[in-house]
């Protein structure tokens, strides 16, 4: 079953980890034992597995912050350093792409047809590796932008989907945590989006940026990457209302595998709670899909690349490949096969058709 | 007195330093007190200083290396990875230039106009404390070690994005060429590599390269060729810097070399990091031009590339040096040891500046311009 997946770090992975994503997930673990950093020789994520989890696209991220709060390689002094961070991200993966590794998706026409050759290959009508991986470039946290205006450079560039902070309080809006809403640049950004057709990615906002935006964006929105707070109770989860304006607007949220928003109780780091498992991750797909009455509204945000232990994910994942359990769990659940697959790739699919094809 | 500055890794600084240039070397260091790391809090280069300094131009540093030993930061995995990491600073770069901080400078005509303008300044501006109609900082980008490069028929892009001086290798051996530390000469695709910035005009960095590489790049490579920053062996004996030969190779072939300012660099016996080390003092980087000028016979090939900012702080610098600014100390010194006002001039900036204009009036930079 083919998976498209709405959030992983890859650029990050690759230039601020050092991590060789040309090679599987397991080499880079052994390439990295004795190397001190947190999720070091732990990661999930590489192209060779997303190519045997059948990850026909994913939602790859150019990712850079300028909060005022410095933190190295992550949180830069200035916006200029961020930008440069991003095209950096953005270089990355048009650099794989010229190597023939992916495909970058743009538009309707580019995504019908790389589609098509996945689905052509997963029937065994064409032999080999398969197609080139599909990423759509997502920014996560609008930072980098120099200002509002230049997203159009950005969009020109590739980028499809921007969000307007990740947490704590960025240029253009408050994130996750805090009690900011949408900046005077951040209002000025929105539109733009708008006329561009740049989805709104809403994950990370805080509750003030959720409500903000969803007044001042009328274009297409998701959630990348966003659990159920009323499972799990944590600002940077959804609440049933916000998942609920989110169905209204015929968007999608992705459901992410970190533990610690899949299982509660399970912190970050901690090796002496019970880990989270797939069953928790059904879970929050179903509590989605009970809210919105249909399996409409809800996709795969995995997040499998964020640089946490293995451990801080389900016990039953250990890389991205095993994103082809996902289908068997929720068959199990009782989803009928119409909805797993909408599940698995074809409610992003659908959202990125609406929003490319205005 | 301006200043043409051959060695400035500025946006590793700013992308992987996460220093922002924009502000104070001193601000820096307050906002890096108590930070544990190589340099930290003691960094000498950022953009306020290089005015005060009147650094009008410098060679502005792309580097990422690929050379299969990983290090954090510095040496990528992949190649792939190397050519983001440089798109990265390229980016860095042309945004510092969008901003108004910078100006980057890729052909002759820029580049008079640019210097013009400085000197323009500088006449109006000696005697007047304010920087008010200060020119931007002039960048010629530079990148230390090719492995950015995916491939040799690759280089025509950088081209087209700015890019106009190569070091092929840095330290270790690299996809193109053994550098500093190793034996290794030029890889079959490093002489591609080298056929290719012949065609294009790109001018050829001689530092790091192994004296393997040296010698078959000056070989090999026909177009215009300086050492952005290398001392003298006679003075530091070890294979980070140029013999006597290497020198007089790259006068012959009317190049410019550039001494750096680290100690390591500048006297024998100094231990990177050790607390005793005896005093160092600008004097020291006379000693290296006078030696390099007494090799070359004259003052004409001998000029600075600082590399102040090249993953160390300030206690690996002279002791008379704080920040950038203090380069013009410099002219002073050179006066002191005997060398005229026309030679303080040419080591200072006229030298690299002819260097640049020789390399952007020939053949493949002509025919760069044509189309």
């Amino acid at each position: 079953m083919l998976v498209v997946d709405g959030h992983l770090d890859l650029a990050m992975n690759a230039l601020q980890l050092n991590r060789d994503l040309l090679t599987s997930a397991h080499t880079i673990r052994s390439n990295e034992l004795g190397t001190p950093g947190v999720g070091r020789a732990q990661g999930s994520v590489a192209l060779p597995d997303m190519r045997r989890g059948k990850v026909a696209v994913s939602f790859a991220t150019v990712f850079a912050r300028s909060s005022g709060q410095a933190v190295a390689h992550r949180d830069y002094a200035s916006p200029t350093q961020a930008y440069a961070i991003a095209q950096a991200h953005l270089a990355y993966y048009r650099a794989l792409e010229s190597a023939g590794h992916v495909r970058i998706l743009e538009d309707n026409a580019s995504l019908t047809a790389h589609m098509r050759q996945w689905e052509e290959w997963d029937s065994g009508e064409i032999a080999g590796d398969g197609p080139p991986l599909g990423l759509v470039i997502a920014m996560e946290g609008a930072d980098p932008l120099l200002t509002p205006e230049s997203i159009e450079e950005w969009h020109s560039a590739g980028v499809r989907i921007a969000s307007v902070s990740h947490d704590g309080v960025g240029r253009f809006a408050g994130g996750a945590g805090s009690a900011v809403g949408i900046t005077p640049l951040g209002a000025r950004l929105l539109p733009m989006m708008a006329r561009l057709g740049v989805v709104l990615d809403l994950s990370h906002a805080s509750d003030r940026t959720f409500d903000d935006a969803l007044q001042l964006f009328p274009g297409p929105v998701l959630a990348s990457h966003s659990n159920c707070r009323s499972l799990i109770p944590h600002p940077r989860l959804l609440t049933d209302r916000q998942l609920s304006a989110i169905v209204e607007r015929n968007g999608v949220v992705g459901v992410s595998m970190t533990g610690w928003q899949l299982r509660p109780g399970r912190r970050v780091g901690r090796s002496d709670e019970p880990r989270a498992s797939l069953a928790d991750f059904i879970d929050h797909i179903d509590h989605i899909c009970q809210l919105a009455g249909n399996a409409l509204q809800v996709g795969i945000g995995s997040n499998l690349a964020a640089a946490l232990a293995r451990e801080d994910y389900p016990v039953d994942i250990d890389t991205i490949s095993d994103l082809q359990a996902v289908s068997g769990a929720l068959a199990a659940r009782g989803y009928s096969d119409a909805d797993v697959s909408a599940v698995m790739h074809g409610n992003w699919l659908r959202l990125l058709d609406d929003a490319w094809g205005r | 007195m301006i200043i043409v500055d051959g060695h400035l890794d500025l946006a590793l600084n700013a992308l992987q330093g996460n220093r922002d240039l924009t502000v104070s070397a001193y601000e820096t260091r307050i906002a890096e007190f108590g930070r544990v790391g190589k340099g930290m809090a003691q960094g000498t280069v950022a953009l306020p200083e290089m005015r005060q300094g009147r650094v009008a131009l410098s060679f502005a540093v792309l580097t990422a290396r690929s050379t299969g030993c990983v290090a954090p930061h510095m040496d990528f995995a992949s190649a792939v990875q190397a050519d983001a990491s440089a798109h990265g600073h390229l980016a860095y770069y042309r945004a510092l230039e969008a901003e108004g901080h910078a100006r980057l400078i890729t052909d002759r005509q820029q580049l008079d106009h640019h210097i013009f303008a400085w000197h323009q300044w500088e006449q109006l501006a000696d005697g007047v404390p304010a920087h008010a109609d200060m020119p931007p900082l002039g960048f010629v980008v530079l990148m230390e070690s090719a492995d950015p490069v995916l491939a040799p028929d690759r280089l025509e892009v950088w081209w087209d994005e700015g890019l106009r001086i190569i070091g092929p290798a840095h330290f270790g051996s690299g996809r193109y060429a053994g550098g500093t530390g190793s034996e290794q000469g030029l890889t079959p695709m490093g002489r591609e590599l080298l056929a290719e910035m012949d065609r294009l005009g790109f001018i050829l960095d001689l530092t790091h390269l192994s004296d393997a590489s040296f010698w078959e790049a000056l070989e090999r490579f026909e177009g215009p060729v300086l050492a952005s920053h290398s001392n003298c062996r006679t003075l530091v004996p070890n294979q980070r810097q140029f013999g006597d030969s290497q020198i007089a190779a790259v006068v012959e072939r009317g190049g410019v070399v550039g001494v750096l300012l680290g100690c390591s660099d500048l006297v024998a016996d100094w231990v990177v990091g050790a607390r005793h080390n005896g005093a160092v003092t600008m004097r020291a980087v006379v000693d290296h031009i006078e030696h390099a000028c007494s090799v070359a016979g004259d003052a004409l090939h001998v000029a600075i590339g600082t590399d102040l900012d090249g993953g160390v702080g300030r206690d690996e610098f002279p002791r008379d040096l704080d920040t950038i600014a203090d380069l013009q100390s410099l002219p002073r010194l050179l006066q002191e040891r005997g060398f005229s006002a026309g030679d303080v001039d040419n080591v200072m900036h006229g030298n690299w500046l002819r260097c640049l204009r020789g390399a952007w009036s020939s053949p493949a930079a002509a025919r760069q311009v044509d189309g």
